[in-house]
Order: structure tokens, then C-alpha cells, then sequence
């Protein structure tokens, strides 16, 4: 039974992860706590729900389609809104993103409506069991793919010129511009990398969560509180919290009740303030990928 | 061909950081940028990579006008700034630092024959390629600063106070550096220090500026024979408009 809950909680957390670690990786190179990174996703399963359901799309095609419309999403608000007041305070940019993030709530909407729709399974619920475990064949295909996820950023980070790049920004603006960095191109790359994560959180949480405007504001919430776990600057940090949180409340509402899962991330974000304001990895935090 | 700058101007906000300033850094030559705190000697190197635009007045390198191009650009006609204070990345390793360096490249046999020349310079840092640059010593990130910047291929050297906060002996090994870069690959340099005589050491020609004007100029040789260069760095001065 705890076993159990621990995979499942597990499983969500990696979902909740895909949020943390887009949320990090544009407040560290942008200063920008980007409150529409829930919306995009919320975006991209109502694309999905479009290109799936309404165009007959293939499942292969309709996942291309919305991982393209969620990344340039993310790339077109980044050009026509957070460019244009890059040098502003934090908190004018905070703001900014709020006002895309009821923006994109209107918009949505509007086109499709306020209630909440289904989302197809496109994996199968049914147990499978592993070790002696019972576990939902959708809960170790997101783990799966979020750990794939998980493993590519890796990758791109270490090894590609774009992925430095985008670490040098974190550490020194003016130094890698004097390195003849395009600044302006990598900070659009980093929204771009945003749009991607959203699209496979949006996608992955809609069988869970169904579709509907609202759909990502807890997860927005749990996924930033995963985020502060890595000082809004480390990628691993972002990681363990968001783990961390999946675990906590599916524990909690194992044994407290459903009720208690949003609030188990509330309690979360309020020890870790108190206790460790600048994250679970402290001083460590730039120090990592 | 010299880099040239004519009447440039720059301010911040309120504060006139450079009250327009000429002067040239002739092909193959080192020149020496000398003066008090705050007299614009940095601006003048921020002015010439495109990090800060000119207010007014132009800057010619190779018959091309740079005061209006993006740092990028500049650092593709081969000017490079290694900044004040070192700026290396410290949560990359050295050898994504030097990668860094080369970011505009794409000549991928030419970067790697370079990162051996670097290495070459500089044993140490291949040494800790894999190291943080966080980690490195004072000393050490002044040289990574410098390789990383010799990455770019640069015809044209800004150098901003690469002494700074070293010890004697590795003082002497920078200038030493500076002087091999200069003969080796013909780069041009400029160096802004507050060392005037190590600098005018190496240098052909100097430059003193003082509240953002070049009130001396002439040979290494003159500048040095001049009283007026090393007592002109009395106190900071503070902007005034
Ligand atoms: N970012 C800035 N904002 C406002 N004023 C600035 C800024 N940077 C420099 N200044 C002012 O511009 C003037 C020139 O500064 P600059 O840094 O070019 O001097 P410097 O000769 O390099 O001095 P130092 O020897 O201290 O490095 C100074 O009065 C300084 O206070
Ligand atoms: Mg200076």
C-alpha cells in the first residue's frame, strides 16, 4: 500500500516536475516568475482535444501539432510581451505574466468554454504490476516520459552549444554578450524550451486533471512550490521538491483524504520559506546544471 | 587597418561617462589606456563592444562604422572585451567557458586548434578543464578570462585592468602574456590598467583619460618620462555632468 503510494506519487511529481523545471529555467535567465507556464499547457490540452478529437488527427500527428502550438505560444509571448519590458523590475515582468495568464484563462474560455471537457486515455489505466506492485500502466508511462524528458534537457544542457549558452546567461548576461552570445535569440530559446515542457505536462495531465481554463492553477501552484524547493535556480532542486510534493500529498490524501492534497503543497512552500528561503539546495543552487 | 574612434560621447542616465574622445589603436600595436577611478576608461571599451551605444561620435575598424552594431556583430569583425573583473562563468567548467568564447565560430578544426594554443598559454587551465571556473583561483580566472577570450580569434584585444587584485609575481605573468599574444597572433590590444608602468612596459602607445577627456597622449616611451601619468591617479572622481 505505501509502496503503491509512493509510485503514484511519484508519478505525479514527475508531472509536476515538467512545471518546476520550465518555471526555473525562465526565471534564471529572464528574472520572470512565469505565472502563464500553467496556461500553456492548459493551451496546448485544449490543441490536443482540437487536433485529436475535432480534426481526427492521428495520435502521433495531434502530439506533433500541439507541441508545436505550445512552443510557439510560448515563443510569442515572449517576443510581443516579456521583450518588449526586458529591463524592467521583477515584479513588473510577475505582473505581465499574470496578465497573460487571465488572458489566456479569457481567451480559452471563450473559444471553448468554461466547463470542464474529458480527455481520451491514451494509455491504458489498467494495473500492471511490477515487483509485486500494482501500478497503473499510465503512471509508469508518464514516469517514463518524463524521465526521458528529464534525460534530453540533460543532454542538451551539457553537450549542445545553444544548451551552454543558456547557462552562461544564467551566470554572467553582460559577459556572455561580450562573448558574442545572441542573448536576445537564447532567452526566446528558453520561453521555446518553456512551450516544450508545457505542451508534455499539459498533454500527460489532461486524462488526470480533464480540460478546462482552470485546469493548471493548482498544478501551477505545486509546480512553482517544486520550483522554490530549487532556489528558482536549480534544475535538480526543482526535481526533488516537485518529487516531493507528488509523494507528500498522495500519501496525505491516502491517509487524511483527498481534500488534503492542495494544501499539503501550501504547507510545503511555508516550511521551505521559513526554513530554507533559498532552497532545499541552498547556497549550492548555482552551482548545478 | 586601425580602430579608430572620433568625438565619442556616452552617458548614463545623467552622469556624461565620456565628453568625446579620440583616438586610434593602430594595426598590430599595443596601447595603454591609463587614468584615475572613473575617469571612462571601461566605458570606453563597453562603448566600443556595443554593450553601451555612443551618444555621439563614430568608431571605424576595417573601413566598417560599429557605434551603431549589436556586441554580437562586433565581436564578429574580431574585436573582443575581456571585461573588468574577470566575468568568467562560474558554474561552467573551464572548458565550456573556452566553448563559450568561440560561440560565434564555426570553423570547428580552427576552435580546436585554438583551445591548444589557449592550453599552451595557459597549462593550468587544461589542467582544470572540468573544474568549475567558480573554483579557480583569483589568478586563474584572470587567465581563463583572457583564453576565453582568445577563443574568438580576436584581431582586436580590449583588455580591462587584467592585473587587478593579483599577485606580483602573476602580474608580471599576465603582462608577459599580454606582450606573446601581441607578437604571436599581431592582435591588436588595448589595456586599460591602473599598473601604469607595467602597462606602459608593454605598450607602444598611452592614453591618459580624466573625467572622461584624454588630457595626455604620445610613445609608451613620452608617457613614461611623464610625472603627470603616475600622479594623475589621485583619488576617484566622481561624475559630473
Ligand atoms: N552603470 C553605470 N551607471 C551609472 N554611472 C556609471 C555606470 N558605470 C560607470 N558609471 C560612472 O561613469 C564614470 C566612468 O566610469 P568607468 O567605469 O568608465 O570608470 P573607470 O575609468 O573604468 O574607473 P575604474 O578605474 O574604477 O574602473 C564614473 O563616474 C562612474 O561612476
Ligand atoms: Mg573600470
Amino acid at each position: 500500500m505505501f509502496a503503491q503510494q509512493l509510485m503514484s506519487g511519484i508519478a505525479t511529481g514527475s508531472l509536476y516536475a515538467l512545471t518546476a523545471v520550465a518555471i526555473v529555467l525562465i526565471f534564471r535567465n529572464t528574472r520572470t516568475i512565469n505565472l502563464a507556464q500553467g496556461d500553456f499547457s492548459m493551451v496546448g490540452a485544449f490543441m490536443a482535444l482540437v487536433f485529436f478529437q475535432v480534426l481526427h488527427l492521428s495520435l502521433i500527428l495531434a502530439f506533433v501539432a500541439t507541441l508545436i502550438s505550445v512552443i510557439v505560444l510560448a515563443v510569442l509571448v515572449e517576443l510581443l510581451v516579456m521583450r518588449k519590458i526586458r529591463n524592467a523590475d521583477w515584479l513588473t515582468l510577475f505582473t505581465a505574466t499574470l496578465g497573460v495568464y487571465y488572458i489566456l484563462h479569457g481567451v480559452s474560455g471563450w473559444i471553448w468554454g468554461r466547463d470542464t471537457k474529458s480527455f481520451p486515455n491514451i494509455f491504458s489505466v489498467t494495473p500492471v504490476s511490477i515487483g509485486g506492485m500494482l501500478i497503473s500502466e499510465a503512471h509508469v508511462i508518464n514516469i517514463l516520459i518524463a524521465g526521458g524528458i528529464g534525460l534530453l534537457l540533460f543532454l542538451f544542457f551539457k553537450y549542445t552549444r545553444a544548451g551552454i549558452a543558456m547557462r552562461a546567461i544564467t551566470d554572467d548576461v553582460e559577459a556572455a554578450q561580450l562573448m558574442g552570445i545572441p542573448v536576445k535569440f537564447v532567452v526566446t530559446l528558453t520561453w521555446a524550451v518553456g512551450g516544450f515542457l508545457a505542451a508534455f505536462a499539459g498533454m500527460l495531465l489532461a486524462p488526470i486533471i480533464y480540460v478546462s481554463p482552470g485546469m493548471m492553477d493548482t498544478v501551477l501552484i505545486k509546480g512553482y512550490v517544486g520550483a522554490v524547493f530549487g532556489g528558482l535556480y536549480s534544475i535538480p532542486g526543482a526535481i526533488v521538491g516537485s518529487l516531493m510534493i507528488g509523494i507528500a500529498e498522495n500519501i496525505a490524501g491516502g491517509y487524511l483524504g483527498a481534500q488534503y492534497k492542495v494544501t499539503i503543497a501550501f504547507v510545503m512552500i511555508v516550511l521551505i520559506l521559513a526554513f530554507r528561503p533559498r532552497g532545499l539546495m541552498g547556497g549550492q543552487a548555482r552551482r548545478e546544471v | 587597418m586601425p580602430l579608430k574612434l572620433m568625438d565619442v560621447e556616452a552617458n548614463y542616465d545623467a552622469c556624461r561617462a565620456l565628453k568625446g574622445i579620440s583616438f586610434e589603436v593602430p594595426e598590430g600595436s599595443i596601447v595603454a589606456l591609463l587614468g584615475p577611478n572613473g575617469a571612462g576608461k571601461s566605458t570606453t571599451l563597453r562603448v566600443i563592444s556595443g554593450v553601451i551605444r555612443p551618444s555621439a561620435g563614430t568608431i571605424e575598424f576595417d573601413g566598417q562604422r560599429l557605434e551603431r552594431s549589436s556586441p554580437e556583430a562586433i565581436v564578429k569583425f574580431g574585436i573582443v572585451h575581456i571585461p573588468e573583473g574577470r566575468r568568467v562563468f562560474p558554474t561552467l567548467t573551464v572548458l565550456e567557458n573556452l566553448k563559450m568564447g568561440a560561440y560565434m565560430r564555426r570553423d570547428a578544426s580552427g576552435i580546436r586548434d585554438d583551445l591548444e594554443k589557449v592550453y599552451g598559454l595557459f597549462p593550468i587551465l587544461k589542467k582544470y578543464a572540468k573544474h568549475h571556473a567558480g573554483s579557480l583561483s583569483g589568478g586563474e580566472q584572470q587567465m581563463l578570462a583572457i583564453g576565453r577570450g582568445l577563443m574568438a580569434r580576436p584581431r582586436v584585444l580590449l583588455l580591462d585592468e587584467p592585473s587587478l587584485g593579483l599577485s606580483p609575481k602573476l602580474v608580471t605573468e599576465i603582462f608577459r602574456i599580454v606582450r606573446t599574444i601581441n607578437t604571436e597572433n599581431k592582435t591588436s590590444i588595448l589595456i586599460v590598467e591602473q599598473n601604469a608602468r607595467m602597462a606602459l612596459g608593454v605598450a607602444h602607445y598611452g592614453y591618459v583619460l580624466q573625467v572622461g577627456k584624454i588630457v595626455i597622449s604620445g610613445t609608451a616611451r613620452e608617457l613614461e618620462e611623464k610625472d603627470a601619468v603616475t600622479s594623475s591617479y589621485m583619488g576617484r572622481v566622481q561624475c559630473n555632468i
